[in-house]
């Protein structure tokens, strides 16, 4: 090709209108840029972006955009890479947070540089409905708890809890099978039924975590009728060798998390790039402000690889990952019957004496995921890029209870392997027209050993889509259509006897979005979109006692696929010293599965249990999330995110059984001065308001949903330097004040309180060992 | 050197990929839903000296959900002492397993309790005990009084580590394997 490569550098600094992504305490400049290649104009996707000074990295997406969030004042190294190795390095002035700037560098061979630098405005707006991040700080801190857990600090998502150990994300009121999980870019499946059965994905991977509000099917396949949840690690580095460890402590359950991840881009072997990463956390019994909690102690261990190898259009990118956790349950929550669910809720506090261990006896759950990951990619031309993507993954669950049976075997054991092929054509028809065609299948085969709960399977899906994107003056637009056919089989054995039934669902999925850009600073975005779920296993076939819960679930072999239609609209302010999102959604729901109570007990060998039956009804949920940030005299931050949403049933006219209570979260943030040693540092009161759940349906829970509760923290961080590099350092203290409370979406609230006064602690120490 | 990291590492890959975790288990060949441990049949066996053996069942063969269990109705005269005997079985076993047989070998963590309802006139007296002197209940006493009906509840708790090992035990703890009830007559 060209024996000289001219390139055309444009990097543009603005206040971000694409990335609502929440923010940490902090600074809260940004670097927001687009590099370009000079000869062709093509945007150089996959480039990668140093910020020298923070030892940050970026990937160059699709349009050759990259951004850095939460910047302080000053001045600022960039160091450009990519394949045919370009490297240009410049050194940007970051004083105005709404500083436009140009930056074009041409370079031939002999690698001289030319700078220039000029003002001008580039938009890049997704019109995405509404969604919000976890990074940085905050990040960082929620990598010493779970995965749920963590992520309960974004607006609009919440967790539906069995105890202290097993969350599970509930985006604006759906939860489950209704939302999916993508851990780098490949969608996890498990056993995502069960209400106790947490994602089995270690949060020390990421370096972001995104989550998607509202139905998003069409990009994401079908099922998503809640949302979407992106776990995203960090680009692989395209030179040198970077280590960086990570440590934390816990004190409300005297537990630790330690972490260490190695990057590595040999010089001598061209465009390579490889990771290791490995995690181990452990934790005891957990301590509410009154009593320990039996039996709630943690073990677990991880481990990823990646690579990467480019050539000159073709990438080959591989994965693996494995995640095994060793999850204490706690013991008075196994209860046998109704009469011990009413003796719970009878007392107070735990029968049985309470005190701090590490150790893990039944009940608990023995939990191990496994991920493959294989992806070619081939740039065909101007925007184009054809890429296969393979994986594979094997979860194994096993659940050891405390029951008079129990023998060395676990009670109840699950194997799921899971393959997936995806096809997907990047095109681009114009540079205002680009889009997505493609066709993703899964294979899918589950047993299960022990108390038979849901029955053995197979499961295959396969889908195809097409969306297209139109950039228009203010406006961006995006258009997708999606079908999907899913054949199902379950096998059952009753005493020998084998038989099996079939079942097809096939339906489509539709999303139009639109974001109009009112001024610099405001943005409107409209999202409507038609996804349908069809009835997961365990809504077709659970048949008998659930333990857990103390209730017959009865499987529904007549179900339909739910159809759900969204209306999500959000209003976006963003300028200097003021950040506002409001965020508003209609959730339609025709054929919505839930567990209808029977209206008599069942009787059995363990007593009389409520029974359900999965049903189906039209389901309604409206609600909205709301975000605010103010800065006071640039040194004072105020924040505020609320929350608040109503499900109804429809057919019924009643309310739908654990739908979140508003929730308000104020605070307080105080930015002090950077130091030649200490960089970013902040201090912030957090505060969690939640009100109690008022018109909560009663049948099918046994005791009414608890008082609303206010909860006070504290957090701190800041860059310490040491040597040539910068740590990390934060601490939080949650429930400050000890409060006793029992959240609503917590199951386990019959049992025991929440958590009390808990302090946690981490560091982060990134070393570059070869530049 | 070059040669031998890409060497290393395309051998690293390989290995890691053929020791990915199998399932060896096959979904259409399923395993027998009656495989696992179920109590199906309780028997009360109440029998006075010198009088036939009185057996009082409750019978859910099918256990949780499905056909509702058969409970029969005791019936006992009034002012008599009676011995009782549990026997607890699972009839979804060929043979019958006699899930009674392994509480006694497990008495340690295992303990009945018996609830007469008031108007019943009944008393039960523990007969066996654990290797803590603590009551089981497999083996009792039955006192009626004058006539009367009521309900008889009985309640079997595992109690692994936690029942007491003095006193009369403490029905509080662990968790219910067994709660049935059955409508009592003493004429």
């Amino acid at each position: 090709m060209h024996r000289f490569l001219y390139l055309f550098v444009v990097c543009m600094l603005h206040v971000s209108t694409v990335a609502w992504a929440q923010k940490t305490a902090g600074c809260s400049f940004e670097i927001d840029g687009t590099l370009l290649d000079l000869s062709t104009g093509e945007p150089l996707e996959g480039a990668s972006v140093y910020l020298q000074e923070q030892n940050l990295q970026a990937l160059c997406d699709e349009d050759g955009n990259f951004i850095f969030h939460n910047l302080c004042k000053g001045s600022y190294t960039l160091s450009f890479f990519h394949v045919g190795s370009l490297k240009k390095d410049t050194i940007i002035a970051l004083e105005q947070r709404k500083t436009k700037i140009n930056i074009s560098v041409q370079q031939d061979a002999s690698h001289q540089e030319e700078l220039i630098v000029t003002g001008e405005r580039h938009d890049t707006l997704t019109p995405h409905a509404s969604h919000a991040s976890l990074t940085g700080i905050n990040l960082d801190l929620a990598k010493s708890t779970s995965l749920g857990e963590g992520l309960k600090s974004l607006p609009g998502v919440y967790a539906q809890q069995s105890g202290v150990n097993t969350y599970k994300p509930v985006i604006q009121g759906l939860s489950g099978n209704r939302i999916l999980i993508f851990n780098n870019g490949v969608r996890q499946e498990g056993q995502q039924w069960g209400t106790d059965h947490a994602p089995e994905i270690d949060p020390l991977v990421a370096d972001e975590i995104q989550v998607i509000k509202g139905a998003e099917s069409v990009r994401y396949g079908s099922d998503a009728l809640g949302g979407v949840i992106l776990i995203k690690p960090a680009p692989l580095i395209d030179r040198g060798l970077k280590t960086e460890v990570y440590l934390s402590g816990t004190s409300v359950n005297r537990g630790g998390t330690a972490s260490a991840k190695m990057d590595w881009a040999p010089s001598f072997i061209r465009n390579f790039s490889t990771r290791i990463q490995g995690s181990i956390k452990q934790g005891g019994n957990y301590k509410t402000p009154r009593y320990y909690l039996n039996n709630t102690g943690i073990r677990e261990y991880n481990f990823s690889v990646a690579a990467r190898k480019e050539f000159r259009r073709l990438s080959i990118d591989f994965y693996y990952s494995q995640f095994n956790t060793e999850t204490g349950i706690f013991a008075g929550s196994h209860i046998g019957n109704l009469t011990d669910v009413k003796r719970a809720l009878e007392t107070d506090e735990p029968l049985t004496p309470q005190s701090f261990s590490y150790d893990i006896g039944r009940p608990y759950q023995h939990i191990e995921h496994e991920l493959a990951k294989g992806e070619l990619s081939y740039r065909l031309g101007k925007g184009q890029r054809l890429s296969v993507e393979v994986t594979r993954q094997y979860n194994y669950r096993a659940e050891y209870d405390s029951h008079r049976a129990a023998s060395a075997a676990p009670g109840l054991e699950f194997k799921i392997t899971t393959h997936t092929a995806t096809l997907n054509w990047k095109h681009r028809i114009s540079s205002r027209i680009k889009g997505d065609v493609g066709v993703n299948g899964l294979y899918q085969e589950n047993t299960v050993a022990g108390r038979i709960f849901i029955p053995n399977f197979i499961n295959n899906t396969i889908g195809v889509y097409w969306l297209e994107k139109l950039k228009w003056n203010r406006w961006n637009w995006e258009a997708g259509i999606r079908y999907d056919v899913r054949n199902l089989k379950a096998y059952f054995n009753k005493s020998g006897v084998i038989a099996d039934s079939s079942y097809q669902y096939h339906n489509y999925s539709a999303s139009l979005g639109g974001s109009y850009a009112i001024t610099d600073h405001q943005q409107w975005n409209l999202l409507l979109s038609r996804a349908f779920r069809s009835p997961a296993v365990n809504e077709l076939f659970s048949h008998g006692l659930h333990h857990g819960v103390a209730a017959i679930e009865n499987g529904n072999a007549q179900l339909i696929p739910e159809v759900a239609y969204n209306v999500s609209t959000s209003y976006c302010i963003e300028k200097p010293n003021l950040r506002v999102e409001l965020n508003l959604y209609a959730n339609y729901i025709e054929n919505y599965i839930y567990l209808h109570p029977s209206q008599e007990l069942e009787l059995t060998v363990y007593g009389a249990f409520p029974s359900f039956q999965y049903s189906q009804t039209n389901a309604l949920l409206l609600g909205g999330d709301l975000s605010l940030r103010y800065d006071l005299l640039k040194k004072i931050q105020l924040t505020c995110k609320i929350s608040s949403l109503s499900g109804e049933d429809l057919n019924n006219g009643s309310p739908l059984i654990y739908m979140p209570p508003t929730r308000i979260e104020p605070s307080v943030s105080y930015l002090f001065k950077n130091t030649g040693l200490l960089h970013e540092p902040t201090l912030s009161i957090t505060s969690t308001l939640m009100f109690k759940k008022e018109n909560a349906p009663t049948d099918g829970d046994y005791s009414p949903p608890p008082n609303g509760y206010a909860l006070l923290g504290l957090q701190a961080s800041t860059k310490v330097k040491a040597g040539q590099t910068w740590i990390t350092t934060g601490l939080k203290v949650n429930n400050m004040l000890n409060t006793v409370y029992r959240d609503y979406l917590d199951r386990f609230r019959y049992y025991h309180d929440a958590p009390g006064i808990g302090v946690q602690l981490f560091v982060k120490i990134p070393l570059t060992l070869i530049d | 050197m070059k040669k031998f990291i890409l060497f290393s590492f395309i051998s690293a890959l390989i290995m890691l990929l053929l020791s990915c975790k199998k399932n060896h288990d096959n979904a259409p060949t399923p395993q027998d839903q009656n495989e696992t441990e179920l109590i199906t049949t309780v028997s009360l066996i109440i029998k006075e000296n010198g009088t036939p053996v009185n057996t009082f069942t409750f019978n859910d063969p099918d256990g949780a959900g499905g056909v509702n269990p058969i409970v029969d109705q005791i019936t006992l005269e009034a002012n008599k002492t009676y011995t009782c005997t549990l026997r607890l079985l699972d009839e979804t076993k060929n043979p019958t397993d006699t899930t009674s047989l392994e509480i006694e070998e497990e008495k340690d963590v295992h303990q009945f309790f018996f609830h007469p309802s008031a108007g019943t006139n009944m008393s039960f007296a523990y007969v066996d005990y654990d290797d803590h002197h603590v009551p089981v209940g497999l083996q009792s006493t039955i006192t009626t009084g004058a006539a009367g009906t009521g309900t008889l509840r009985v309640v079997l708790k595992h109690q692994p580590g936690l029942k007491p090992t003095s006193g009369n035990g403490d029905e509080a703890l662990g968790e219910t394997d067994m709660e049935v009830s059955f409508d009592v007559t003493i004429q």
